[in-house]
């Protein structure tokens, strides 16, 4: 440790890195015997410290010439590892580059990528990419302005280059799983479904049911009908037979000026059932107006939409509402779900298939992630005196914005794990096709979110947040270097900061004893 | 007033843990004059009449800050004046109460980095009250977390059911093995045969077998992993099965022991169940294992192929057999769900006390302040 004392601060603080990012990876902060014994060895033991040292300071391998002409040094003893760091350290060229590392000294990391990412690839920055970004500049003295021209390139990619991500209808993203389902792989499954099927029954529990004994409507179905010709029969059989229909709910279906004279089915349904509204529109609107106008007509206590391509188990409905009804602190009700590549495939079918998601507890960051309630759930319809309607601009992007505003209100969302839906992966849809329309509104939708959403804790300095913890505890909390190395350093600060509070109650209460 | 159970551990597995709070559970409908509210969040299929069971969503392990806080509004809801987990799930506000089965991660140097670790090191911080299944477990909590108050951190023993464990008749036991493919001696092993850093120690079993030149018995595995070991040349079977209890007991009535090898137990219910139904065990004195076998197991080091292949024969001695199946009956005897379910409702009546007097209203404002700073900074996806 002589060798690094001798040396500037910042200096030796590079050194240090030096030795367990590159020698010693698994020993942080383990002893410099390398460090020391690297004068008598070998040019392979030098040579990839000197490529290491180069991509350190000055972000770049070195030529050829470069590590030739400082391995020599080192090995025949001209020079010490240290003179080499000093070097390299101090050239004209690390200099230039720590000048653009200082890019605005005073905006935190956090507060900066986020605005990178916001400006320049014109999407919200996930937390985890700015904890990943912040984490590199940090422990990998990586250039803030590295990381501008990284989401620069990306975005020249997009679109100059049309290096976007490339979308496949015939695959689909399990939701909450990680894993992807293709049309084929689901075919084979649903191939070897031996009839009669038997599809999951309905987990049901005795503490939740509800009375419905009076005439009051509960649920308020709203379908946005445009083109749906081929489904509106099927549509109609699914949501007339769920169990609580004609007892507790009604029907109102926006007919968005569709060409397909879908009425003439609903119209049938409509003499059998009196619960259900049609209204058609004398122009072409789009979803969220059409959702917009059911739900002001809507007068159930609860709202769901109903896509016509998508099916639910007869009880959906009421494995809803008896969460909603069960507990008054729910705001949205929503669920796992199974997919299905075969729009005419039944609930039970698709049950015994078994592709389903595995959505998670809805935090603003997932969320921000993944549209997890996108599918079929049933809220209160009291909430949108709180946080509005639907942004009738969105074409497809709509719902997810609702949610997010519904989080940023505190609402809660209760997931259902029984899953009473079935979600069609439709090859038409136009929601993740990248440079489509569908594509640059979810990008947007994270963008506006992601300004609100992200907390200041993650987004502000490191003395900051050490300060807001140490606060809230009520004592000093000290970090070191090693710790800090770790990405998570701030979750694993909160969990000692709990840990501490714990230990401060205990003994408060040994003290009264 | 109502005590919430998070059921979360039926979701994960139905091991050890899941059977304890089986047996318990009933138990405390009748132990106790509170509500008792069980969360379902998933895997649980049993009736259990008296309690109320609602769904709850299901856990991963990750965002648990969000999870605490939806288990508060649970609890609030029912107006709980405690919350146990059957894992290490917290609310925010709600007073907990922690049963530790054991100190496995801990004492093995597991990665306590990982989510699920952490979370444990949180349940044992929010709980105002820790009830261990063994005296060792309590050592070990109380050496990790010295902050505990000792005379706040009391033991009960796991129990088993007498009238499920219990010597099955020679005819029960002839269907058995016919109905299995076992038609000579056999010992057995229960539970996973493979798990992080090997501390169920199955491979010490398996490999004194591989060095015996005559293999005159078979091995019945129950539960844990389906692949089993390889028989090589010795001619014995290993067979793998997974059976319900009153099977297991007929499983264990028929055996020549019950190899538990060990090297650590939070408590090590096979050994006493095994005891109840006349199954001589060999096992180690490691982890909770000498409170649970007294001086009735055959005993060995754990770490000895020879004395474990030494142990296999001398377990089948008539005059030993004989010896720890009577010591085992009587050891076994100790252990039982009752007095277990009754230091549970005891602790929860004392929580439910205290937090009517509002002892810890201020710890917990202040938890609940640092479980949302930490969920503000959780960014694992």
């Amino acid at each position: 440790m002589q060798l690094i004392t001798h040396l500037p601060g910042w200096m030796s603080q590079a050194l240090r890195f030096c030795r367990w990012i590159f020698m010693e990876p698994s020993a942080i902060p383990g002893s410099p015997r390398r460090l020391h014994a690297a004068h008598s060895e070998s040019a392979e033991s030098v040579e990839p410290l000197v490529v290491r040292i180069y991509e350190l300071a000055l972000h770049r391998t070195p030529s050829l010439n470069e590590r030739v002409h400082w391995t020599n040094a080192v090995v025949s003893g001209q020079m010490s590892i240290s003179g080499l760091v000093n070097a390299v350290f101090n050239s004209p060229e690390a200099e230039q580059l720590s000048g653009s590392s200082r890019l605005l000294p005073d905006v935190p990391n956090g507060k900066l990528v986020q605005f990178a990412y916001d400006s320049i690839l014109g999407r919200g920055a996930m937390a985890a990419e700015i904890v990943h970004w912040d984490h590199r500049i940090r422990q990998q003295h990586l250039g803030r302005d590295v990381v501008l021209t990284s989401l620069f390139t990306q975005r020249a990619n997009e679109v100059l280059v049309q290096q976007g991500p490339v979308f496949n209808p015939d695959v689909c993203d399990v939701m909450g799983t990680g894993r992807l389902i293709n049309v084929k792989d689901w075919q084979k499954r649903a191939n070897a479904v031996t009839e009669p099927v038997k599809g999951a029954e309905p987990k049901v529990y005795r503490s939740l049911a509800f009375s419905r004994d009076n005439n009051e409507i509960l649920v308020s179905a709203v379908a946005s009908l445009y083109r749906g010709g081929d489904y509106i029969e099927q549509f109609m059989e699914n949501i007339t037979s769920q169990t609580i229909f004609s007892s507790c709910c009604e029907l109102i279906i926006i007919d968005a000026d569709s060409p397909e004279n879908e009425y003439e089915v609903i119209s049938s349904y409509m003499q059998r059932f009196p619960n259900i509204v049609y209204h058609r529109a004398s122009t072409r609107i789009g979803i969220y107006e059409a959702w917009n106008l059911g739900v002001k007509m809507a007068r159930g206590k609860y709202v769901t939409n109903t896509n016509l391509d998508d099916l639910r188990r007869r009880d959906s409905f009421e494995r809803q509402v008896e969460i909603l009804e069960k507990f008054p602190f729910v705001d949205v009700a929503y669920q796992d779900f199974y997919y299905s590549f075969d729009g005419k495939a039944s609930v039970a079918k698709t049950a015994a298939v078994g592709v389903k998601s595995d959505v998670p507890v809805i935090t603003p960051y997932n969320l921000m992630r993944s549209n997890s309630p996108h599918n079929a759930p049933m809220w209160r319809r009291s909430i949108h005196d709180d946080v509005g309607y639907f942004d009738a601009s969105y074409r497809s992007a709509g719902d997810y914005d609702f949610w997010l505003r519904c989080v940023e209100a505190g609402k809660v969302f209760y997931k259902i794990n029984d899953p009473h839906v079935v979600y069609f992966v439709n090859p038409e849809g136009l929601s993740t096709q990248p440079n489509t329309r569908g594509h640059e509104e979810g990008k947007h939708v994270t963008q506006l979110h992601g300004r609100v959403m992200i907390s200041s804790r993650l987004l502000g300095s490191d003395e900051d947040f050490l300060a807001e913890a140490s606060h809230a505890v009520g004592v000093s909390i000290n970090v070191s270097e090693a710790e800090r190395a770790a990405e998570d350093w701030r979750y694993a600060v909160s969990q000692r900061a709990m840990r501490l509070c714990s230990i401060a109650s205990r003994n408060n209460s040994a003290a009264k004893k | 007033m109502a005590l919430v159970i998070d059921g979360v551990f039926f979701q994960l597995a139905q091991s050890g843990i899941a059977r304890v709070w089986r047996a318990v559970i009933p138990r405390l409908v009748a132990e106790l004059d509170m509500p008792i509210v069980l969360l379902d969040r998933g895997g649980i299929d049993m009736e259990l009449p008296g309690v109320e069971v609602v769904p709850f969503p299901s856990y991963k392990s990750k965002f648990n800050a969000y999870d605490s806080a939806l288990l508060e509004k649970v609890c609030r809801h029912y107006n709980a004046s405690v919350f146990a987990s059957t894992y290490y799930t917290t609310p925010l506000h709600t007073p907990s109460m922690l049963l530790v089965y054991d100190m496995i991660p801990e004492r093995l140097a597991f990665d306590l980095t990982l989510r699920d670790w952490r979370e444990k090191e949180i349940a044992i911080a929010h709980a105002r009250r820790h009830i261990c299944i063994s005296h060792n477990t309590r050592k070990d909590l109380l050496d990790y977390y010295p902050e505990l108050d000792p005379e706040m951190t009391t033991v009960a023993h796991c129990g088993i059911e007498p009238s499920v464990f219990k010597p099955a008749d020679e005819s029960a036991i002839a269907a058995f093995r016919r109905k299995i493919g076992l038609n000579r001696s056999y010992y057995i092993f229960v539970g996973s045969r493979a798990q992080h850093k090997n501390y169920k120690n199955a491979s010490l079993f398996f490999d004194a077998v591989k060095t015996m030149r005559k293999v005159d018995f078979d091995v019945l595995c129950v539960g844990g992993e389906k692949n089993v070991e390889a028989s090589e040349s010795g001619g014995h079977k290993i067979i793998q099965v997974d059976l319900d209890d009153d099977n297991l007991a007929i499983a264990y009535s028929g055996a020549a022991a019950l190899v538990y090898p060990s090297l650590y137990e939070g408590f090590g219910l096979p050994v006493a169940e095994a005891m109840s139904c006349r199954c001589p065990v060999i096992s180690t004195a490691h982890g909770s294992l000498p409170e649970v076998t007294g001086t009735a197991a055959l005993t060995v080091s754990g770490f000895s192929v020879p004395e474990m292949v030494e142990a296999l024969s001398t377990v089948r001695q008539d005059a030993v057999r004989a010896g720890l199946i009577e010591q085992g009956i009587a050891q076994a005897s100790q252990f039982r769900w009752e007095s277990f379910s009754h230091e549970i409702a005891r602790v929860a009546r004392e929580i439910a006390a205290d937090e009517r007097a509002g002892k810890f209203k201020a710890f917990y404002d202040k938890w609940a302040e640092l479980r949302a700073l930490q969920g503000d900074v959780d960014v694992l996806a």
